[in-house]
């Protein structure tokens, strides 16, 4: 069984944002990017249907600039296969089309069983690319897993819905994006960083990147938090000064 | 107010500059790690005196026992830059954690690879970096610690069998160990080394509870009462009491790393916070005596860092000697003990409990001040090597 992982490489979310002086985009600089999260829950789940069968390869297949060798080793590290990296120069700037359509070609020459992801990038949440794909590859697909097995050659899926949780049986070949699940992703283990950097990482070269039809124009970072107001009364008349502003300046009582 | 930049700061000297993309990855992993299992829970297992026990099978899965040692054994086949950066994160996180790696790598493991048969390689090695077999490792008496040549165990042969009898103390992981390498001095005077399992008649174990430092750390006293193990248990390839300094050397050079990272956890807790903490009306880090604290503890931890760094690649290469390591374990401890101390002053009331790190660390690095070599010792190491003339052992 062979298994593709898309992975994207995003800033660490816990790292403040800056924004350019000039508005251009973001500045980047000096930020920890680490795999998308829920790219990682996406390669946890083919690393389990693959010890469940007990063979299949995992291929890891990104858009992405040298930087992104970065993200594929931790990838590879974890337990992934062999990797792909189609190489583009900024892959900020590339709509999701865009993505999506490279991301293709290297699919339909693989002819995987399953494509894993992660059910959006926390980036810039784009949540359309594996749409996108699982239409063009005519695959069965699901959005948002939160939980995998794998019995009788078939997948089984858990999804989180309103009314609780929904298990779904999905043929193969298909696309399952994932949700936060209810397992962790492993951490990559000393020997398999080791390992890693014997496994192939393939550069893909581009030659013709179609026009990207959506394009980012201005970026700025949210306004600033008015400051609060305090009131400077003794009691009772600060109660009724908070009371007078709530009525008429809030407007919320 | 001023922005928290960590990160920044964290790359002031770019160190990743140097360090290859594996050594990246290991660092970023146990970094990751320990951000997750350790520091949230650290000060509630500090409090009640114990060690994580819970975390050995996931400790083992990661790789952390046993990393330099060849695959072969069990072990991942490091090259010391990542070992000391992975000794680095974990000492973040905490010295006891720190110190449990340590111990069963660079002294328990270690004292096996070198020392150890080929038939107590392949039983004990595997077992060892699975966190199946935990080790500890016995050199320290209650009357032997700066002077182990005066150490007092004794074994003697009947047979093929060996009888060792005696005491060693404050040995980290005596108690959970499942076996301890002990060192003793035979008939003619020789220091020997046995691997002793636990549940062997005559050895039993006491932990001492009444630390105020290593809390999160089991520290044991090994007791050895007419201990009788076979031929087999003896380290046959040793060369007296230099073989058992030797892993201690090792254990060291993860030392001079660890203590980078108790710096960093210290500095950039005291940092953060003197950009937040208002008094008469600005933060405390426009106040110049402030400013002079963080720089001063800053330039420490990057000289500190950057001679760990250098020291490890000299170990890489084969050209590190233990009088480098001395030197640096001298620094270092010095350095992590200074900045822990000066973080915890510039928290005030909130450096002194557990949802802070710097009062743990400073009591920490008291212990690892004076552990594997006191400041003292490592100061007559580097000065007999100075001056040619032996302060120590006159």
């Amino acid at each position: 069984m062979k298994i593709i992982v898309l992975t994207k490489r995003v800033p660490d979310t816990g790292t403040p944002i800056k924004v350019k002086g000039d508005g251009s985009g973001l500045d980047l600089s000096s930020i920890p990017f680490v795999m998308n999260p829920y790219d990682e829950y996406a390669l946890e789940a083919a690393l389990k249907v693959k010890e469940k069968k007990g063979e299949g390869e995992i291929v890891l297949l990104a858009v992405g600039n040298d930087e992104y060798k970065e993200t594929i080793r931790h990838g590879l590290a974890m337990g992934a296969d062999r990797a792909k990296l189609i190489k583009v120069e900024n892959p900020f700037v590339l709509d999701a089309i865009q993505v999506a359509n490279l991301l293709l070609e290297e699919i339909k020459k693989e002819e995987p069983d399953a494509v894993f992801c992660g059910k959006k990038a926390v980036d810039d949440e784009r949540s359309y690319v594996h749409a996108f794909i699982a239409q063009k590859m005519n695959y069965s697909y699901l959005y948002g897993a939160v939980n995998i097995d794998f019995g009788d050659d078939k997948l089984k899926i858990m999804k989180e819905t309103e009314r609780g949780l929904a298990t779904f049986e999905v043929p193969f070949p298909c696309l399952i994006s994932f949700d936060k699940c209810q397992f962790e992703a492993r951490y990559p283990s000393l020997r398999g960083i080791m390992a890693a950097k014997k496994k192939p990482l393939e550069e893909l070269e581009v030659q013709n990147i179609p026009e990207n039809r959506v394009v980012s124009i201005k970026f700025e970072p949210p306004p600033p938090k008015k400051p609060g107001k305090i009131i400077d009364l003794p009691f009772p008349d600060n109660v009724k000064e908070l009371v007078r502003l709530l009525k008429e300046e809030a407007k919320v009582l | 107010m001023p922005e928290s930049k960590i990160h920044e700061l964290r790359k002031f000297f770019d160190l990743d500059e140097y360090l290859t993309e594996e050594e990246k990855l290991i660092r970023d992993t146990i970094r990751d790690f320990v951000k997750k299992e350790i520091l949230p829970y650290i000060g509630e297992w500090w409090l009640k005196g114990e060690f994580p026990k819970h975390l050995i099978p996931q400790m083992a899965e990661l790789g952390l026992f046993g990393p330099t040692i060849p695959e072969k054994y069990g072990g991942a086949g490091l090259n010391y830059v990542a070992y000391g950066l992975m000794m680095e994160e974990l000492e973040y996180g905490d010295s006891g954690i720190r110190s449990f790696c340590s111990v069963q790598s660079s002294l328990a493991m270690y004292s096996i690879f070198a020392f150890g048969s080929e038939e107590q390689k392949m039983k004990y090695l595997p077992e060892m970096a699975k966190g199946k077999l935990i080790g500890c490792f016995g050199l320290t008496e209650p009357n032997a610690g700066s002077d182990p040549a005066s150490l007092e165990t004794r074994c003697k042969k009947d047979g093929n069998e060996w009888i060792i009898n005696g005491r060693k103390m404050w040995i980290t992981n005596g108690t959970i160990g499942d076996l301890a390498v002990v060192w003793a001095k035979d008939e003619d005077e020789r220091i020997q080394g046995f691997i002793i399992e636990k549940g062997t008649k005559g050895f039993s174990t006491r932990e001492i509870k009444t630390k105020i430092s290593l809390r999160a750390s089991d520290t044991s006293e090994l007791i050895l009462d007419e201990v009788r193990v076979p031929e087999s248990q003896r380290l046959p390839n040793t060369e007296g009491l230099k073989s058992a300094l030797m892993p201690l050397n090792e254990a060291r050079f993860g030392i001079t790393w660890g203590c980078v990272g108790s710096a960093w956890a210290c500095f950039e807790e005291a940092y953060n916070h003197s950009l937040v903490r208002v008094q008469f009306k600005k933060p405390i880090a426009s106040f110049q005596i402030t400013q002079q604290r963080l720089v001063d503890m800053f330039e420490k931890i990057w000289k500190a860092q950057l001679l760990v760094y250098h020291l490890g690649r000299m170990k890489d290469k084969g050209t590190a000697r233990y009088i480098h390591v001395s030197l640096v374990k001298r620094n270092n401890t010095r350095m992590a003990l200074e900045v822990a101390r000066e973080a915890r002053s510039l928290l005030g009331a909130y450096g002194i409990t557990t949802e802070y790190h710097s009062m743990r660390h400073a009591a920490n690095m008291d212990t690892v001040h004076t552990y594997e070599g006191t400041y003292e010792i490592h100061t007559l190491i580097v000065g007999r090597y100075l001056t040619g003339i032996d302060a120590i052992d006159r």
